[in-house]
């Protein structure tokens, strides 16, 4: 089965995108299947409602380790199979908690291993630095992924009235990526989404 | 610090001697690292084993050594490139002239696999062609045949076998069509494919004699000579062997008495190689039907070609 994994900064929408595209993908309901630092595995059942009052926040590392659904798409005649992993977000720096630092670890162990990637940017988050500098995360993440030629960038919370006029300058910003402007809220550019799915499978 | 595994890594962050940008970056060294060594180690074995299979061809010295020039010419110009020095233009086509059964075809076919692992062909395959596959019976059929077996070679060797019969008719044939063509295609599409004619060395020579044009398009002249006795026995041997068969001393005596017979008797259409193969597979069936007699056989005979079964080849 091939594996999605979403990656991004904390707090820019994984575990959103992840769940309300299940969703979009006809999911009514979800298995969740997270697996900790040291390898235990839970599955724990829900509604989407559910999941999203139980696993999103607004607080910094909601979600401390990975977690994994399986969904199905049409292809043709059948329905295939998919991973798509939602991941602990990562940072520019040391974070003091250990366990947040295993989780982003755990991380980049399955960046390395997953078939393709979805890196969630909040583009509300892209600042004059970010233009100068270019010393975020997110370029690491962008580097890495183009090398690989299995990347894609989902630029999130284009429903924000902010992100318009920062919509353009990704171009400038990360040239070489497959980029497809997204609202993990307002479920909006998940048809783009799909259609790369699809295509990557 | 270095990491040599992508384990330590992951310990580092997990630990915080790292932050998660560094160790994206350090993953992003090592796995080009891997991938360049990988991709360059997997070509050169490759383009080696190619060169082995041609080093393995009984005879054909001057075709190995022309085969070793183009590599050592191709590999230089990648370099000159690199330290950008003015580089020759890459025209590869070929003139093969030799008698049927000396190699022409086997080495093309070893040829486009070679020039695909060093870069030169984007494909590597082989399109084998005559005149009836590039002349066509009425006005403007030939260029519409002749186009398409230049398409269908495009990334590739297209490969024209007894290439005289193109100019065998005259003015009026359409085979000077499928020349003219040819060589048209031969400018315009000269990174795309390599195109080699081949066919009997006086056939040819009068050819190119004929058509002055031609003969300066093609860098690359090759002559096939016949093989010596000594050196269809051991075509013979290596064919015996890969079939699985064998034959004594006193047996390889009565072969070579018979390839001898055979080059001197019928020199003009003698077959080479193929001749070879042909003596070696009527020998296998009639040991065949040599053993069918028997009730039952040993391992030994039916491994073993006998003389008797080489007497009655013609």
């Amino acid at each position: 089965m091939r594996e999605f994994v979403v990656v991004g900064r904390p707090n820019s929408g994984k575990t959103l995108f992840t769940l309300n595209f299940a969703a979009y993908m006809g999911s009514k309901t979800v298995d969740v299947i997270s697996r900790s630092y040291d390898n235990l595995v839970s599955c724990r059942h829900f509604s989407i409602t559910e999941a999203k009052n139980q696993l999103c926040g607004m607080t910094l590392h909601k979600t401390p380790f990975v977690q994994s659904l399986v969904l199905k798409i049409p292809l043709g005649k059948i329905d295939v199979n998919f991973k798509i992993t939602d991941t602990c977000g990562i940072g520019e720096h040391i974070h003091p908690n250990e366990t947040i630092r295993r989780g982003m670890a755990q991380t980049l162990s399955f960046l390395r291993s997953a078939d393709y990637i979805f890196h969630i940017l909040d583009v509300s988050g892209i600042t004059t630095e970010h233009l100068e500098k270019q010393t975020s995360i997110d370029f690491d993440i962008y580097n890495y992924g183009i090398v690989h030629n299995r990347y894609t960038l989902l630029a999130n919370k284009i429903d924000l009235p902010s992100t318009k006029e920062k919509i353009p300058k990704l171009a400038y910003l990360f040239p070489k990526a497959n980029t497809i402007p997204v609202s993990a809220l307002l479920s909006q550019g998940f048809k783009e989404v799909k259609l790369c799915v699809a295509h990557n499978l | 610090m270095s990491y040599i595994e992508p384990q330590n890594i992951i310990l580092a962050i997990e630990k915080g001697d790292i932050p998660p940008s560094q160790a994206l970056r350090y993953f992003q060294e090592m796995d080009f690292k891997i991938r360049t060594n990988s991709q360059v180690n997997h070509s050169q074995k490759r383009t080696e084993d190619i060169l082995h299979e041609l080093d393995h061809l009984i005879g054909l010295s001057d075709v190995k050594k022309i085969v070793r020039e183009i590599y050592a010419f191709i590999e230089i110009q990648h370099r000159r490139e690199k330290e950008h020095l003015h580089t020759e233009p890459l025209v590869l086509h070929m003139i093969f002239k030799g008698n049927p059964g000396t190699g022409k075809t086997t080495v093309a076919r070893i040829l486009s696999k070679f020039f695909r692992e060093i870069g030169i062909l984007s494909r590597g395959h082989l399109i084998e062609v005559e005149r009836a596959d590039l002349v066509g019976e009425y006005i403007g059929h030939t260029a519409q045949k002749t186009r398409e077996q230049v398409k269908k070679a495009s990334g590739g060797i297209l490969f024209i076998d007894e290439a005289y019969s193109l100019a065998r008719g005259g003015e009026k044939d359409f085979g000077k069509e499928a020349i003219d063509l040819l060589v048209k295609a031969m400018e315009d599409h000269k990174n795309e494919f390599i195109l080699i004619l081949a066919g009997y060395q006086k056939e040819m020579e009068g050819f190119l004699e004929t058509n002055p044009g031609l003969n300066s398009r093609f860098p690359i002249h090759i002559d096939f000579p016949d093989y010596s006795t000594q050196e269809l026995l051991t075509i013979a041997q290596q064919m015996l062997t890969a079939r699985q068969y064998s034959i004594s001393i006193d047996t390889t005596a009565t072969l070579l008495t018979l390839l001898a017979a055979h080059q001197n008797t019928v020199h003009e259409n003698f077959g080479n190689a193929r001749t070879v193969r042909n003596i070696i597979e009527k020998a296998i069936r009639r040991q065949a039907v040599r053993l069918m007699a028997k009730g039952s056989t040993t391992k030994e005979e039916l491994l073993f070609i006998e003389g008797v079964d080489f007497v009655e080849v013609k």
